[in-house]
């Protein structure tokens, strides 16, 4: 019988596709590093398998922040910081506290 | 982070390459898997394995962040560079001067941090730049390893929700439960944070308002009950933190956990108003008089009316510090770098009448930049016939706030 991870090639039995889904429901990602197509949860605090195919990634260059060196700001609160930086204050409790599992 | 702190933070981010799953192909789509787990144990089996969500895309590029935190024990200090920058449009990197000085000022008065981030880049980013010209110089290192040697890293992921298949969101109609996003645990995790530091901006701040209520150049007093009161106030908003600490530790652990926002009410107590201010002169009487025959300059002292209590004929016996010159009264003053004293003029002994009431006309108007002076009221040493003591503290500053000299004058019969 072939296994195969998520996302492989089509023609995989069923009995294999159980014994896969088994193991994901008891929670087979470990290592909750992000790459694409795996899951998240949209509060972003663990990572689960990948459960999507896809042909191909894209890959464009980024234009934006070419012309300018850098931003300056002046800060008086944790809060700023996280604004103005981009940071939610959930990814900074994230950080704070740490990550899941 | 507190009021005797100025924080300037430069963000330099730049993006090389943005990289996304193609998901206009008709061949992006469920894996047999992601099928077998729908088709056999519904949206909530599936959520529980694959997640509510996936990661479609990422931004690659490099990132240097730097906190400049300016914080000094000088309020003038703080002021003068917080000034800076809220009434110049060349503070900062743009205005190179302005920035250098701040940070010279800084090193001066010994309180420049910089804190920093890097994402990206080779291993040969400094951590930290500490002037303004080797700070260009790490940000044009880093746009080099970005952009020719291609050493980035993932500054920014995206991700969709499952709901973009028909088949999942069909499940979620199925099931009858629209809504297993975990939204509430990224609000509640948001919550904790905000609410955190907070908290800890305002314990840092209590602190400080009684370390300038102790010692013996205090600012302010506080009365024993109103020390307890604050401490008490810093005892309320430790212990909420570490209820915090508990609550966001189980809420990113435990996938069941509630992340429960109950009971966690903002603390908005103020602390009680200092009993006495030492910030300046208050409502002491302070008049120049010469002493004796020479023209070494004393203080006479006396306090508000305190009952059975004379302040006739004592004064601050400043020694040799001051002098009366041609031109007014001269303090030996410090030169900050090379240590060389020289006389700098900080008023006149001249007096200006104010409702009736006689003030020195020292350390004010044009002087004020340059000098202050301040009464401590000392009520553990009194003098000898059981009145309240006090001290006379004159400070000296350079032109940039930083204090060069500071001087204590106890009062003497």
């Amino acid at each position: 019988m072939t296994t195969v991870g998520c996302g492989g090639p089509e023609g995989v039995s069923l009995q294999s596709l159980d014994d896969q889904a088994a193991a994901a429901l008891v929670g087979e990602d470990t290592s909750n590093e992000p790459e694409l197509g795996k899951g998240v949860d949209d509060a972003q605090t663990r990572t689960f398998i990948k459960c999507v195919v896809f042909p191909s990634i894209d890959t464009k260059p980024a234009s934006s922040f070419r012309g300018r060196l850098y931003h300056e700001y002046n800060v008086q609160t944790h809060q700023d910081i996280d604004d103005k930086l981009g940071i939610s204050a959930s990814l900074s409790a994230k950080g704070f506290w740490g990550s899941a599992r | 982070m507190s009021e005797d702190s100025f924080f300037w933070l430069v963000d330099a981010r730049y993006e090389l390459q943005h990289e996304s799953i193609d998901t206009s192909s008709p061949q992006f789509q469920l894996s047999d898997l992601g099928k077998r787990l729908l088709q056999k144990h519904g949206i909530l089996g599936f959520t529980k394995a694959c997640g509510t969500h996936f990661y479609v895309g990422r931004t690659l590029g490099a990132r240097y962040n730097l906190l400049y935190e300016f914080r000094s024990q000088d309020d003038k200090v703080v002021e003068k560079v917080r000034a800076a920058a809220k009434f110049s449009a060349t503070f900062g990197l743009d205005g190179e001067t302005e920035m250098s000085k701040a940070i010279q000022i800084a090193k001066k008065a010994t309180v420049l941090k910089v804190h920093s981030g890097i994402s990206g880049g080779g291993p040969s980013i400094a951590d930290y730049a500490e002037d303004v010209g080797a700070l260009k110089k790490e940000l044009q290192h880093l746009r080099d390893d970005l952009f020719v040697r291609r050493q980035g890293e993932v500054l920014r992921w995206e991700l969709v929700s499952y709901e973009v298949f028909d088949e999942v969101q069909d499940a979620y109609k199925a099931a009858g439960t629209p809504n297993l996003s975990q939204a509430y645990k990224r609000e509640a995790l948001a919550l904790y944070y905000t609410q955190h530091t907070f908290n800890a901006d305002k314990i840092h701040h209590l602190r400080y308002l009684l370390n300038r209520a102790t010692g013996q150049e205090a600012f302010y007093a506080y009365t024993p009950a109103h020390q307890k009161e604050i401490q008490a106030l810093i005892a309320k908003l430790v212990a909420q933190n570490e209820d915090i600490g508990r609550r966001a530790t189980n809420c990113l652990n435990d996938p069941q956990s509630s992340c429960s926002i109950a009971n966690l009410p903002q603390i908005t107590q103020q602390p009680p108003q200092p009993d006495a201010d030492y910030s300046g002169l208050g409502k002491w009487l302070v008049r120049p008089v010469l002493r004796g025959n020479t023209r070494f300059v004393d203080f006479y002292g006396k306090p508000p009316s305190r009952n059975g209590c004379s302040y006739s004929g004592k004064t601050f016996v400043t020694g040799s510090v001051l002098v009366d010159v041609d031109g007014g009264v001269a303090i030996t003053a410090t030169d900050f770098l090379t240590h060389k004293k020289s006389p700098l003029i900080i008023g006149d002994v001249s007096v200006v009448p104010d409702n009736g009431v006689f003030h020195p006309k020292m350390c004010i108007d044009n002087f004020a930049a340059r000098c202050s002076m301040r009464i401590v009221e000392d009520t553990l040493t009194p003098l000898a016939d059981g009145c309240p003591n006090a001290r006379f503290i004159l400070v000296v500053y350079d032109e940039n706030g930083v204090t060069t000299d500071r001087y204590t004058f106890r009062l003497e019969s």
